[in-house]
């Protein structure tokens, strides 16, 4: 799972923290891959606990400013995500790295680098450059 | 971003060019509203060249008259906010308007103007009124 060109919204402020989850979930993987998924499990966790946050309020403020009009659908996306995040991340804190554990936090930032940033996110990248750079 | 009283400092001739370039902020970013951004970007890169000189040269002038005892900070301040306008300027002669150029003038600007007047464009006003009072 790597960052490419594909993805870029323009935005340097929101494209270089794509990068930067594109790069922990690759550190992720690469640990399952190698048996070692439930060592890394806190730290992608530690890590999406302050991205989540700050990249989230930073890119709903980037849409508020432009008058993004699927504002309000994709905040609830970014909830939606939080919510389930945090499902996983009490799971991890009541019970220690399980592999189911490991297993659903890989599903869940996967399809969140595939759905949402490969499909939601560009669509804030189309609307900027046909408005806002237009 | 409108200018409102939360913003006066109380001293005519700051406020008055306050209002300037808050109208000036509102119609680029109204013009980033309505897919015109790349059309108005322009004009924003030649008043803020004007204005920051203008304006900075005022404040400072201002604070030395009256012996403003923050007048080295804040000419650092404001020296600051040239440089790195400067830098973005030289970077929309190379490459023209990108997405990622509007953006960062926009949040160069939005950021100068929350952080830098509310906070420390009220003190030279605080100092001078406690001044003419004592």
């Amino acid at each position: 799972m790597e960052w490419d060109e594909s993805l870029a919204i323009g935005i340097a402020e929101i494209d270089n923290q794509h990068k930067e989850i594109f790069r922990r979930v690759g550190i992720l993987i690469g640990a399952c891959k190698q048996g070692k998924g439930r060592e890394e499990i806190g730290e992608t966790l530690g890590f999406l606990k302050d991205y989540t946050v700050k990249h989230f309020k930073m890119e709903e403020g980037i849409q508020q400013l432009y008058g993004y009009p699927f504002y309000p659908e994709h905040k609830a996306m970014h909830e939606q995500f939080i919510r389930n995040f945090k499902g996983i991340k009490e799971e991890f804190e009541k019970k220690g790295p399980s592999l189911p554990l490991v297993l659903l936090l890989n599903k869940a930032v996967v399809n969140w680098l595939t759905d949402h940033i490969g499909r939601e996110d560009k669509k804030i990248g189309e609307f900027m450059r046909k408005k806002v750079a237009a | 971003m409108e200018w409102n009283e939360s913003f006066a400092t109380g001293i005519k001739e700051i406020d008055d060019q306050h209002k300037e370039i808050f109208k000036e902020v509102g119609w680029l970013l109204d013009a980033c509203r309505h897919g015109k951004g790349q059309e108005k970007i322009g004009d924003m890169v030649r008043f803020l060249g004007e204005y920051v000189s203008k304006h900075f040269w005022m404040e400072e002038t201002l604070q030395q008259i009256n012996d403003f005892p923050l007048y080295q900070e804040h000419k650092a301040m404001h020296a600051e906010f040239t440089r790195d306008f400067t830098k973005l300027r030289e970077e929309f002669e190379e490459k023209g308007a990108t997405l990622n150029f509007i953006h960062r003038i926009n949040t160069l600007v939005i950021d100068w103007l929350v952080h830098h007047i509310t906070r420390e464009d009220k003190k030279i006003a605080e100092f001078i009124k406690n001044k003419k009072a004592a």
